[in-house]
């Protein structure tokens, strides 16, 4: 496994929400000039605007998970842990900055993104919680996981 | 009492960064120029920190007679330290961590693991040449 790697890993799925978000924009500007496009399929507009409204906050909850797998097998295979598959994200975070003293501002940011993943999760707009766009998700993401070893 | 004590601590610590890392840069450049290696002081990378504010990172780039090394400064507040910058070759990126911990520079590998040399010209000699040696 290498670090290069899973940076590489997450810059694809910003990609793959890139392609996604502009197959939908082009979709709807065609779907508003051919109404059958969409019924056809027995989709609607609604689908289609609800399917725009979420893409982000679907992008950035997979992302997450994708960024949570790495520290996973790093707290398994380079700390040789039993709990990599239970302990919770907040930890496992704290956990892997402290082993490979990261600074405090990069874990921060993580943090940050976890808190608005599990507001998204859970659909509450708890108060105090950044919102955050993909790009600064991914940046967080991938700075943290820059400080991960060159290879485990 | 403790606000009016705080931004006095944190200007302290700021400076005192500051002093360390300008002293490790000028501490490398000198060993650096010692062995006739060309060096550069890397300008334009800024650091912001919760509670230091930002500085400009004294970092540095070295033309070893195998390949180039980075000084990057890292951090002040580091989970586990007092400070970290990072020895890094280019373009393998392999790299090691000095690890500010009880007023020293603590030697550590890519994954955490204590070096077993203390810091100075020697290792410094060292990890440049292994570092940049290896593909």
């Amino acid at each position: 496994m290498t670090r290069q790697g899973f940076l590489q890993h997450l810059r694809s799925i910003e990609n793959e929400y890139l392609t996604a978000a502009l197959s939908v924009r082009r979709l709807r500007a065609t779907a508003r000039g051919d109404h059958s496009l969409l019924r056809n399929e027995g989709l609607t507009v609604g689908d289609l605007e609800a399917c725009q409204g979420n893409l982000e906050s679907t992008y950035v909850i997979r992302l997450f998970a994708e960024f949570e797998a790495p520290l996973r097998l790093y707290w398994r295979d380079a700390r040789r842990r039993a709990s990599w598959e239970t302990i919770n994200a907040r930890t496992l975070i704290d956990n892997v900055a402290a082993y490979q003293y990261v600074p405090e501002s990069v874990r921060d940011s993580v943090h940050e993104v976890r808190d608005f993943r599990n507001s998204l999760v859970h659909q509450s707009a708890e108060m105090g919680i950044a919102a955050l766009t993909f790009a600064q998700c991914r940046s967080s993401l991938c700075r943290f996981l820059s400080f991960l070893p060159f290879a485990w | 009492m403790a606000t009016k004590t705080a931004a006095p601590d944190l200007a302290r610590t700021r400076d005192e960064w500051l002093a360390v890392t300008e002293r490790l840069a000028s501490d490398i450049e000198k060993w650096a120029t010692e062995l006739g290696w060309a060096v550069a002081r890397l300008e334009g990378r800024t650091i912001t920190e919760k509670g230091i504010g930002s500085y400009a990172a004294p970092d540095l780039r070295i033309k070893t007679p195998h390949g180039i090394l980075d000084v990057e400064v890292k951090a002040r507040r580091v989970v586990g330290a007092e400070g970290r910058a990072d020895l890094v070759a280019f373009p393998s990126l392999h790299r090691m961590l000095l690890v500010r911990i009880g007023n020293k520079w603590l030697v550590k590998t890519d994954a955490g693991i204590d070096w077993p040399r203390k810091w100075g010209k020697k290792t410094f000699v060292e990890l440049a040449e292994t570092l940049t040696k290896t593909p």
